[in-house]
């Protein structure tokens, strides 16, 4: 009880600290901007300004052909393409090399080599198959989705523990049954993992992706406000990038609270 | 054939690098219809693995086993096991996983419900249906493991040290408390432990095992009204002899 309550008066501190370090860190950046002006606003916007800037991008299609919203919409359109592709396939092919012998052997040795090639170093050659469209960058995040998912559902099953799969077998589980009602559940973490470091990944490929070819998505509103020196389009869009990738980060915590229940969890 | 139980002759060895390495060098086992049977044994002589290789786990070398007169192969839900440490799967609960055999041999839910709720009342742990393993204490989890390998209706109970791991206190409530378990429902167990007290409390027959590579080195019958009394001097006596014939440079 005791314990709690300090757990909660911690708690509010931390949140204080938190909120000063914000303000502190904005307070000082305008500081060096809008009132002492160190950096010219054509370099580093005041947040003022970029604050101003955002607000606008909801409504102004200008510079770049189309609302904050509507960048948004297409970046994650093409990124949760290539994500669920990616984790529709990455995930049993993890699950199968580990569980089956055969698939191991066979395709262990292949991914071994695709593995430390980072996804984005595909583009140029998805580009020159595919063009600068949807295709292309979604193959990006594939590839990027598809490394994580495998390399930690691979190992998440690899996690089964040896008695665990005995006592199955002295319930008279048959093969499949061990796979579906040991080794899954055990690799499930794992599995989440994966789901979680995929997501960013491809958040992270597409935005790489969308800085060097598009014609819209969020990295391409920042590409285009880079060639015409607008800076705090830029910041927008570095701020639109991060809200949404939290934002996924979040909705895929929910799902695992919901599919994990407590035994899960230490 | 009479017994439940009918190992003859087995030998396990285990393949190493420099030639096999035997375990188990030809041990014989009979055990009737709802005895509890004890091994007795040092540590590392080959309980664990004689339990394997009875539960169909590990093949044997050579000899053959017979569960209730089937020729014994591969494993099945005629051996239940009740393991050393907790094996209990972290993300069932006492109820997901006592009702795991049924489950997976395909019962209705209603049924299987009915039935892992009477093992889990059988075993004391009323209350605790939806705790997941890691909010119970040591001693309810080897609970839930025992009301798990009852609930399954294997012939035979095969239980690996099940309170080795417990604190003395625990350990002694636990013996007390398996015998009432099986006084209320009569099973065929075979009881691996090192705790000679624990033996004599538990056995119908005390088998001593050698150490590796295992043989039976003799059989003891524990005549004694149940529950025992440590105290008595009937157990004093049956334990002296035990302990008589264990060369301490075993132990
Ligand atoms: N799969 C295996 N491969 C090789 N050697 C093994 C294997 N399993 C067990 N052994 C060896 O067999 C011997 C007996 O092991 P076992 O676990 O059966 O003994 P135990 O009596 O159960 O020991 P403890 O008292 O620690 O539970 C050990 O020396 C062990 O190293
Ligand atoms: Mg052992």
């Amino acid at each position: 009880m005791n314990q709690n309550k300090n757990g909660t008066k911690d708690n509010k501190k931390y949140i204080l600290m938190s909120i000063c370090s914000v303000l502190v860190f904005l307070f000082i950046w305008e500081l060096v901007t809008d009132v002492l002006g160190i950096f010219k606003s054509t370099m580093l916007p005041s947040p003022v300004k970029v604050f101003g800037t955002f607000i606008d991008k909801f409504t102004n299609t200008k510079p770049d052909g189309a609302t904050i919203q509507v960048h948004t919409l297409a970046s994650l359109k093409v990124a949760l393409s290539g994500y669920l592709i990616g984790v529709g396939i990455g995930v049993p092919l993890g699950i199968a090399m580990a569980w089956f012998r055969k698939v191991d052997c066979f395709v262990t040795p292949l991914f071994d080599l695709l593995r430390p090639v980072p996804g984005i170093a595909w583009l140029p050659v998805l580009i020159v198959f595919f063009g600068i469209g949807l295709l292309s960058k979604a193959m990006v995040i594939f590839l990027s989705a598809f490394i994580a998912c495998v390399i930690n559902s691979y190992s998440g099953i690899k996690n089964t523990r040896m008695v665990h799969l005995w006592v199955g077998q002295t319930f008279g589980a048959t093969r499949s049954q061990l796979l579906f009602k040991v080794a899954i559940p055990t690799a499930l973490p794992m599995i989440f993992t994966g789901l979680k470091v995929a997501l960013g990944a491809s958040w992270n490929a597409l935005i790489a992706a969308e800085l060097l070819a598009s014609t819209k998505g969020l990295g391409f509103m920042i590409n285009q406000a880079r060639g015409i020196y607008r800076p705090d389009i830029i910041l927008v869009g570095m701020i639109a990038v991060g809200i949404t990738g939290a934002i996924l980060g979040y909705l895929i915590e929910l799902l695992q609270k919901l599919v994990m229940k407590r035994g899960w969890r230490q | 054939m009479s017994g439940m139980i009918q190992c003859e002759h087995i030998v396990k060895k285990f393949p190493g690098v420099n030639g096999d390495y035997e375990v188990i060098k030809d041990i014989s086992i009979e055990a009737k219809k709802n005895e509890i049977l004890v091994l007795f044994g040092s540590g590392q002589c080959g309980k664990t693995t004689l339990l394997k290789v009875i539960a169909g786990l590990e093949p044997v070398t050579s000899g053959k086993i017979f569960i209730n007169g089937k020729e014994k192969t591969a494993p099945g839900p005629e051996c239940g096991l009740v393991y050393q440490t907790t094996v209990l799967f972290p993300w069932l609960t006492t109820m997901g996983n006592v009702e795991y055999g049924p489950k997976m041999r395909g019962m209705s839910k209603k049924e299987r419900r009915e039935k892992a709720q009477h093992y889990i009342d059988l075993v004391g742990l009323r209350g605790f249906e939806k705790s997941f393993p890691n909010q119970l204490s040591g001693g309810m989890r080897q609970r839930v493991g025992i009301a798990r390998v009852y609930c399954n209706e294997p012939d035979v109970l095969l239980m690996d040290e099940p309170f080795g791991h417990l604190d003395a206190q625990t350990r002694y409530l636990m013996q007390e408390e398996l015998e009432r378990i099986w006084q209320t429902e009569k099973r065929t167990i075979v009881f691996v432990t090192n705790n000679i007290e624990e033996a004599l409390y538990l056995a119908d027959r005390v088998l001593v095992m050698s150490n590796c590579p295992a043989v039976i080195k003799k059989e003891f019958k524990v005549d004694l009204p149940r529950p025992r009394d440590y105290t008595s001097p009937e157990f004093l006596r049956l334990r002296q002899e035990i302990t008589s014939i264990v060369d301490p440079a075993e132990l």
